[in-house]
C-alpha cells in the first residue's frame, strides 16, 4: 500500500525534529534561568583571605530572611600564600558585599580603605555592629569589625593564627540608602553584620 | 462527452487548504508563545517542575508545527499556487490515440488522482505521455479516439473526444 505523501516526505526530515526540540529545550531553560536570576539586592557575597571548610552557614544566614529579600549567599574564598590571590582580591574589593581579610592584605590595602571599605561611624555601629565589637582603625574612621575567636565562623573556614577582619564594600547594593538612595529599601549587608560575627 | 474540471471550486478548495494551514501554523507559534509566558511568569523561583512542564508541552508544539510546515504546508501552497496560474500557461493540442491506459493511482496530501498513458503518433515516432487525472467521471477516451485535450503541468484540465473511433 502506497503511503501518504506527507508520510514519505517525513521520512526525509526526521532529523530536523530532535534538533529542534533539542534547541528549543535549551533555549527554554536558558530563558528561565535568566528570568529567575536573583537581583543584586537578592544576593550577598562574601569573600574570606582563607580556605572553606563547609559552606552550611550560608543557609543559617538565608533562613534568617525571607526567601525574596535573600535568594543567594555566596562565598569566596582564596588562601593569601596562593598565586590568584591578588587578581580576586582586586576583583572582590569592587564586587563583593564583605571582605572578611587577615591582617596582611588589610595592611597592604589600608591606605585605600576609603575607597574599598564603609567607614563605620556612629549610627552604623550603633545600629547594626555588635556591642563591644574591636575596629580596624585608619585615620579617623573605623572600617573593619574584628572576629572574635569565638565566633561561630571560625568552624566553617581554615583560619590561621592571625586577627581578621570584616569589612563591608563601598560596591555593595545592599547597604541601604548610606551610597545611593535608590537602594534604601535594600539594606541585607548592614543587617548580615551582626549575624556573621554572632550567628543567628 | 466533455471531460472538464472544475477550476472555480477547486481553486476555492485550494485557497481554503492552504489559509487553513496557515492558520494552524499561526495558532501553534501563538500557542508556543502564550505557554512560554504564562509559565515563565507564574513559576516560582524554584522553577524546576515548570521547566520541565515548558519543555515538555513547547517540543509537542513545535513537533506538531514542524510536521504541518515541512510536509502539509509544501503541498497547500504547490496545490494553491497550481490553480492560481492556471489559465496563464494551459496547453492544448489535439492527438489521436493509439493507446490509453492507466498506469497508478495516487494520493498527495487530500487530492486523488490517476496516472494515465496517453500513446499517439507523431510523424513516424510512438510518443507516449502521462497525464493526470484529476476527476474519475467523465473521461471516456478509448483507443483510435481522436481527442483534443488541455492541460497545465500534464494535469488534465479538459478533454473532448472530437471524433469517436469506429467500432471495427
Amino acid at each position: 500500500m502506497n503511503k501518504p505523501l506527507s508520510k514519505k516526505m517525513a521520512a526525509y526530515t526526521w532529523y530536523i525534529y530532535p534538533i529542534v526540540a533539542a534547541v528549543l529545550g535549551l533555549i527554554i531553560a536558558f530563558m528561565f534561568s535568566a528570568f529567575h536570576q536573583p537581583s543584586r539586592h537578592q544576593v550577598l557575597s562574601l569573600f574570606v583571605s582563607a580556605s572553606l571548610k563547609d559552606d552550611s552557614f550560608t543557609k543559617t544566614i538565608k533562613n534568617h530572611y525571607e526567601e525574596e529579600d535573600l535568594r543567594e549567599f555566596r562565598v569566596n574564598a582564596s588562601l593569601p600564600n596562593s598565586s590568584g590571590f591578588t587578581r580576586k582580591l582586586n576583583l572582590y574589593l569592587t564586587d563583593s558585599d564583605f571582605l572578611l581579610l587577615d591582617e596582611t592584605p588589610v595592611n597592604k590595602y589600608k591606605d585605600y580603605s576609603p575607597t574599598y571599605f564603609v567607614p563605620l561611624d556612629g549610627t552604623l555601629k550603633d545600629l547594626y555592629a555588635p556591642a563591644n565589637a574591636t575596629y580596624f582603625a585608619h585615620g579617623e574612621h573605623d572600617y573593619g569589625i574584628r572576629m572574635e575567636d569565638d565566633c561561630w565562623l571560625r568552624d566553617y573556614f581554615l583560619l590561621e593564627d592571625k586577627t581578621y577582619y570584616l569589612f563591608l564594600s563601598t560596591s555593595s547594593k545592599n547597604l541601604g540608602a548610606l551610597y545611593d538612595e535608590k537602594n534604601e529599601p535594600y539594606d541585607n549587608a548592614l543587617t548580615a553584620i551582626k549575624l556573621l560575627l554572632e550567628g543567628a | 462527452m466533455k471531460y472538464e474540471v472544475d477550476i472555480a471550486k477547486r481553486k476555492k478548495e485550494a485557497n481554503r487548504l492552504y489559509y487553513g494551514e496557515v492558520a494552524l501554523l499561526a495558532g501553534l507559534i501563538a500557542l508556543l508563545v502564550g505557554v512560554n509566558v504564562l509559565l515563565l511568569l507564574l513559576s516560582p523561583h524554584n522553577y524546576i517542575i515548570y521547566l520541565i512542564i515548558d519543555i515538555a508541552v513547547s517540543v509537542l508544539l513545535i513537533v506538531a508545527f514542524l510536521f504541518v510546515f515541512l510536509n502539509l504546508f509544501p503541498l497547500a501552497k504547490t496545490y494553491r499556487n497550481f490553480y492560481k496560474n492556471i489559465n496563464k500557461t494551459a496547453y492544448e493540442r489535439a492527438r489521436k490515440l493509439i493507446y490509453v491506459g492507466e498506469k497508478e493511482r495516487k494520493d498527495i496530501g487530500n487530492v486523488s488522482h490517476r496516472v494515465l498513458a496517453f500513446r499517439y503518433v507523431e510523424g513516424f515516432v510512438t510518443l507516449e505521455e502521462n497525464v493526470y487525472v484529476l476527476d474519475d467521471d467523465d473521461l471516456a477516451f478509448k483507443e483510435g479516439d481522436l481527442v483534443k485535450v488541455r492541460t497545465y503541468r500534464n494535469v488534465l484540465m479538459e478533454g473532448e473526444v472530437i471524433d469517436q473511433a469506429s467500432d471495427e
